[in-house]
């Protein structure tokens, strides 16, 4: 950046305004309990701002998407502990981490070979926040495939759309269709596995049981720790595949070395790191690592910063956003089809790995619970 | 954008552009008012399931906007209370197993046969004059 530091700091000042404005409409209580969360509050003011008054020029130096969002995913992957797997035993690992894939898979071939998605990047940010969890897995998504703004925007919009409608719907469903005795951990699981945002899971559980906020709220965290294996995955592919095809040339390994976005080294550097150091305080004293990692520094530290970092971002992508370019990629409602029929197989696969592995496998581990 | 086409205009067009902007954006900015105090309540009002999730998660505190296990502290509860009743029961398909690591390596080997088989080739860009 050829910018001086003043000038940096004037255009910086101005995203903080949109961003603490953001923070603050997203924490009133009456927006709080829609689900909403502050990216959507973000890049909408955001682009309320750039597509009616602009955003001004000297602004434009701060605004840093991709700097915000490559500093908050690192942090994030600081909380992405692989010791969590383990909770519900293997039940939860083969709802959320088996699951997950093949619907990442089938949802992104469905994408390409029968929806025809224009763009392979947004086809691959749909299908990562449908399937993993939402907004998180979109951003690393994203920027693991080098999405542009628009598609992330796009992907997001989408998740919080389907989430505030999933929320209420599922444990309605579940409550009318599903067997008394079933309803807690099968619904639990089943919701923990589709619905994108945790939050939303824990409020769609607890409207069933404490058991069921429970299960669904530690399927959603295992689930959560597979944003590191997926975006590796999805930069792998882009790096090697898609861009290799883009340009026409074959790269040697020097070239997908310096095509890979590092950003996702240091992203599951930070998880391995962290999910030593978490492993290692609990076997030296159970439960040292929860109190020292979950709730300590790390988790105080982690959540502040990322939670900032992201909010600077989405600020940021609403204030270069312009609504045209934006109704560019939506158009035929192609990604709206895809998040649909994904979803929908995200469901009936999530329903049936769950009762076959909580009911029929592992029915002891149910009955424990 | 709006600032770079404004810069191309005639003084007068500029200021009457510059407040067009201002309108659209105090509009906007009372669309959303109007959303957040009056459509979004009245909306959650008429559905009755919507009033009752509410509720719950205003009466548990639960934080319905949160995105990341590590924002929610129902995540840690249900972590805990999982252990504790399974720690002490050691059921069937507890624990880092072998089952556990076949769905480790199930999930690896899904995504690996998934990176081959993967589609290749790229769809064209539509025509815009379409």
């Amino acid at each position: 950046m050829e910018k001086s530091f003043s000038e940096f700091l004037k255009s910086f000042s101005y995203v903080y305004i949109v961003s603490v404005f953001v923070w603050v409409l997203s924490n009133q209580s009456t927006i709080k309990y829609y689900g909403i969360n502050y990216a959507i509050w973000a890049i909408v003011i955001g682009m309320i701002i750039s597509n009616t008054v602009g955003t001004p020029k000297w602004a434009m130096p701060a605004v840093q998407t991709e700097y915000y969002i490559k500093t908050g995913l690192v942090l994030l992957g600081a909380q992405i502990l692989f010791e969590k797997i383990v909770t519900i035993g293997t039940a939860g690992v083969f709802v959320a981490w088996v699951v997950t894939p093949t619907v990442w898979l089938v949802t992104y071939w469905f994408g390409q070979k029968i929806v025809k998605m224009p763009s392979k990047r947004l086809n691959a940010t749909i299908c990562s926040d449908m399937s993993v969890c939402g907004v998180s897995a979109a951003i690393a998504a994203a920027a693991a495939c080098k999405a542009k703004k628009e598609e992330l925007t796009l992907a997001v919009g989408l998740s919080m759309v389907f989430t505030a409608i999933m929320m209420v719907i599922m444990p309605i469903t579940i409550k009318a269709f599903f067997p008394v005795d079933k309803q807690l951990i099968l619904g639990g699981a089943w919701m923990g596995g589709t619905i994108d945002a945790t939050g939303a899971v824990a409020a769609a559980g607890a409207f069933l049981g404490e058991k069921a906020l429970y299960v669904a709220a530690t399927i959603k965290m295992i689930q959560n720790v597979l944003i590191g294996v997926i975006a590796f995955f999805i930069a792998l592919y882009f790096t090697t595949r898609v861009e290799v095809e883009e340009t026409g040339q074959k790269v040697g390994v020097m070239e997908i070395w310096y095509r890979f976005p590092k950003f996702v080294v240091g992203f599951i550097a930070a998880s391995i790191i962290f999910s030593l150091i978490y492993s290692a305080f609990n076997a030296s004293a159970n439960g040292l690592g929860a109190t020292m990692v979950d709730n300590g520094v790390v988790k105080g530290m982690a959540d502040l910063f990322r939670g900032w970092f992201f909010t600077l971002a989405f600020a940021s992508i609403g204030l270069s956003t312009n609504f045209r370019e934006l109704k560019e990629h939506f158009k035929g409602g192609k990604p709206l089809i895809l998040y649909v029929v994904g979803q929908s197989f995200n469901l009936f696969m999530t329903l049936l790995m769950a009762y076959i592995m909580f009911y029929i496998v592992f029915s002891e581990l149910t009955a424990t619970i | 954008m709006n600032q770079n086409r404004s810069n191309n205009q005639q003084p007068g067009n500029r200021s009457s552009s510059r407040l067009k902007g201002w309108a659209a954006f105090l509009f906007c900015l009372s669309l959303l008012w109007g959303f957040t105090f009056y459509f979004g309540p009245w909306l959650r009002d008429s559905i009755p399931a919507a009033v009752e999730m509410t509720e719950i998660a205003r009466e548990r505190d639960i934080d319905t906007t949160a995105f990341f296990y590590a924002e929610t502290k129902e995540s840690y509860e249900g972590e805990r209370y999982l252990r504790e009743a399974l720690d002490l029961a050691k059921p069937k398909g507890y624990g880092a197993n072998g089952f556990f690591f076949l769905g480790i390596v199930l999930c690896i080997l899904i995504l690996a046969v998934g990176f081959h088989f993967m589609p290749n080739e790229t769809i064209p860009e539509p025509d815009k004059n379409d």
